[in-house]
C-alpha cells in the first residue's frame, strides 16, 4: 500500500468524521431549538398568566379553607349567603324604621305638613329605609343622615301637589350634591354644604313646620 | 422594561453579597436552591468554581443566576448542580430575554434548569436549546390537612399509611448521622454515587430550622428517612432514603404524609416532591399524593451543546450501575464520582 492510498483513506475517514460531527451537531441544534420553541408555545405563553392566576386562586382558596377546584362553588355559596344577609339586613332596617316612626311624633301642622328628621349617625341605607316607611304618612318627610345623605318622602295624599324630586332638587341647590328618584321618594347625597340649613330653608319656603332630632335631642 | 444593553453582569459571592440575599428573600419564585446557603454548601463541599451572576441596572438588582463551573465529560459548563431549579430570578419590569442575552455575553456554556411554573420566557428568542429532563410534582397546600387526607390523597395512600401504623412504624425527627446510613444504602441499591456525609451536615448547619430530617422507625430502628427543605412557603422533599427490607411496612408513605402535615401546620403553600420521569414507579408513588406535574427543561447556550444537559445517559446506565454499586458507591470513589454526576 503506497502513501497515496494511505492519504486517500485518511482523507475519507476525516471527511466522514467531520460530516458525522456536523450532521450530529445540526440535528442537536434543531432538536433543542424545537424543544425550546415548543416549551414557550405550550407552557410559558400561558404559564405567566396561569401562574399569577393560580397564585391568586390559591390565596383565595386558602382564605376560604377550600380547594382551588372548589372555589366556584364556594364563591356561589358565599354570594348567596351575602344576598341572604342583605335581605335580612333590609328586613331589620324596615322593622327598625317602623319602630322609629312609632316613637317619633309625626303629626305636623301646616299645609302641606313638612317634617325634617336629622340623625348624625345614620347612613344612606338607614335614611332610605326610614323614608320608605315615611311614605305611608300624610306628610312630607325630609330625612338627613350623618354621611351627607338625605331622602325626601311624600305621602300618598300629597303626591298630586308635591314632588319628592323637586324638593330634593331645592335641597341640592342649597347644599350641593345630587339627588334622584320618583315623585314619592327621592334620595340624595354628596352634599358639600350644610344639609340642615338647606332642609330648613326648604321647610320654611313651603310651610312653617317642625324639625325632628330623634337623638340626642328632638326640637320638634 | 430593562433592555439588554443596560444590564451589567457582575460575578458575585452570594454569601458576601447582601443584595443577592435580599433579592432571593423577596422574590416570589425563589427556591432554596437560589439561596446563598445552598450555593455556599456546594462550593465548600465540592470545590466547584462559582460563577454566580448578579445583573444590575444603574446599581439596582434586576436579576440573578446561580451557577458553578462543572466538568461535563467533553468540556465545562456553568449550572446549578444537584437540584431541579437553577432558573434566573428576574425582577418585575425586567425583560427575561434581556437577562438571558446578558448571560450569553459571558462566553460560558450555560445550562439553565427551568420549570414551567417559574414564568421565565424568552429562551427561543435568545437561541437557548432545550432538553426535557422530567417533571416535578407539586402539591398545593390550599386546604386543611384533613381535607387533603379525605379528598385529595389516593386511597392507596390512606391504606399504606394505615399499614405503616398497624406495623408500629412511627416518624420522628432525626440527625444527619442517623439519616446518612439509610441514604448510603439507597444509593448502593440504585448504583448511584453518593453525596459525602459532610454535604448533608453542611446543609443542616447552614439552614438550621429550614432543614428537617424525618426518620421512620420500627422498633426504634430507622428504616426510612427524608431530607426536607422547609424554606419560604415551600417544603421540598429533596432526598428520600429507605431500607428495602422494610418496604412492606410502607414507611415512605408515612414520611411523605408527615412532611405534608408539617407543611400544612406551618401554613406553607406547596410541597414539592422533586423530579421524576413520567411513567416511572417513583413518579407513580409521588402522584398518589395528588399534586400537579410540572415539566422540567434545561436550556443550554450555545444550543449545539444541549446534549450536556441531557439525563438520558444516566437512564441508560441505570441498567448496569446496580451491578457496579460496590465500586461506584465506595466511600473513596462515590463521593469523588458525584462531583462529575450533577444531575
Amino acid at each position: 500500500m503506497n502513501n497515496t492510498i494511505l492519504i486517500g483513506l485518511a482523507s475519507v475517514l476525516a471527511l466522514a468524521g467531520t460530516t458525522a460531527y456536523w450532521w450530529r451537531r445540526e440535528r442537536l441544534v434543531k432538536e433543542s431549538l424545537t424543544a425550546s420553541r415548543d416549551w414557550e408555545t405550550n407552557t410559558n405563553a400561558t404559564t405567566a398568566v396561569a401562574h399569577e392566576e393560580l397564585r391568586a386562586a390559591t390565596k383565595a382558596a386558602k382564605r376560604l379553607d377550600a380547594r382551588v377546584t372548589d372555589l366556584p362553588e364556594r364563591v356561589i355559596a358565599l354570594d348567596e349567603e351575602r344576598r341572604g344577609l342583605r335581605r335580612e339586613l333590609d328586613a331589620v332596617r324596615e322593622r327598625w324604621a317602623d319602630s322609629w316612626l312609632s316613637h317619633v311624633d309625626m303629626t305636623a301642622d301646616g299645609d302641606p305638613p313638612v317634617r325634617v328628621v336629622v340623625f348624625d349617625s345614620w347612613e344612606i341605607d338607614d335614611v332610605r329605609a326610614f323614608a320608605k316607611r315615611a311614605m305611608n304618612e300624610d306628610a312630607i318627610t325630609v330625612v338627613v343622615g350623618g354621611d351627607n345623605s338625605f331622602a325626601v318622602a311624600v305621602g300618598d295624599s300629597l303626591s298630586d301637589e308635591c314632588s319628592a324630586t323637586e324638593i330634593a332638587g331645592s335641597i341640592t341647590e342649597c347644599a350641593g350634591g345630587g339627588a334622584g328618584g320618583t315623585d314619592r321618594l327621592a334620595i340624595g347625597g354628596g352634599a358639600t354644604g350644610a344639609l340642615d340649613t338647606a332642609c330648613r330653608n326648604v321647610k320654611h319656603s313651603r310651610i312653617q313646620s317642625a324639625t325632628v332630632y330623634p337623638n340626642p335631642e328632638n326640637d320638634a | 422594561m430593562t433592555e439588554t444593553s443596560t444590564l451589567t453582569v457582575r460575578s458575585v459571592c452570594p454569601d458576601r453579597t447582601p443584595e443577592w440575599q435580599t433579592f432571593v428573600e423577596t422574590h416570589p419564585d425563589a427556591t432554596v436552591f437560589h439561596t446563598a446557603e445552598w450555593l455556599h454548601a456546594i462550593e465548600t463541599v465540592f470545590g466547584y468554581e462559582p460563577r454566580h451572576v448578579l445583573l444590575t441596572d444603574g446599581g439596582t438588582v434586576r436579576a440573578l443566576v446561580p451557577g458553578f463551573v462543572v466538568f461535563e465529560g467533553f468540556g465545562w459548563s456553568v449550572l446549578n448542580p444537584f437540584c431541579e431549579y437553577g432558573f434566573p430570578l428576574i425582577g418585575e419590569g425586567t425583560m427575561d430575554a434581556a437577562v438571558l442575552s446578558a448571560l450569553q455575553r459571558t462566553d460560558d456554556t450555560r445550562v439553565v434548569k427551568d420549570v414551567s411554573w417559574s414564568g421565565v420566557s424568552g429562551y427561543t428568542t435568545t437561541d437557548f436549546g432545550g432538553v426535557p429532563t422530567g417533571s416535578s410534582i407539586r402539591l398545593s397546600i390550599d386546604r386543611s390537612f384533613t381535607v387533603l387526607w379525605e379528598t385529595v390523597f389516593d386511597k392507596d395512600v390512606r391504606r399504606c399509611v394505615r399499614t405503616a401504623r398497624d406495623h408500629g412504624v412511627s416518624v420522628t425527627d432525626g440527625t444527619v448521622d442517623e439519616f446518612y446510613p439509610l441514604y448510603l444504602e439507597t444509593m448502593r441499591r440504585l448504583g448511584s454515587p453518593q453525596f459525602p456525609e459532610r454535604f448533608f451536615a453542611s446543609l443542616a448547619d447552614a439552614f438550621r430550622e429550614s432543614v428537617a430530617i424525618l426518620l421512620a422507625r420500627h422498633d426504634g430502628e430507622p428504616i426510612a428517612g427524608v431530607f426536607l427543605f422547609e424554606w419560604g412557603d415551600a417544603t421540598i422533599i429533596w432526598t428520600p432514603a429507605s431500607k428495602r427490607t422494610h418496604w412492606d411496612y410502607r414507611p415512605n408513605h408515612l414520611l411523605y404524609l408527615e412532611a405534608i402535615e408539617r407543611a400544612c401546620q406551618a401554613n406553607r403553600s406547596v410541597v414539592d416532591f422533586g423530579r421524576s420521569r413520567r411513567g416511572s414507579s417513583v413518579h407513580g408513588f409521588k402522584a398518589q399524593f395528588g399534586g400537579v406535574g410540572y415539566p422540567l427543561m434545561s436550556f443550554v447556550t450555545p444550543p449545539h451543546r444541549a446534549g450536556r444537559a441531557s439525563l438520558d445517559g444516566y437512564g441508560r446506565l441505570s441498567a448496569v450501575t446496580p451491578y457496579l454499586a460496590p465500586v461506584i458507591t465506595n466511600p473513596s470513589v462515590g463521593t469523588r464520582l458525584k462531583r462529575f454526576i450533577h444531575e
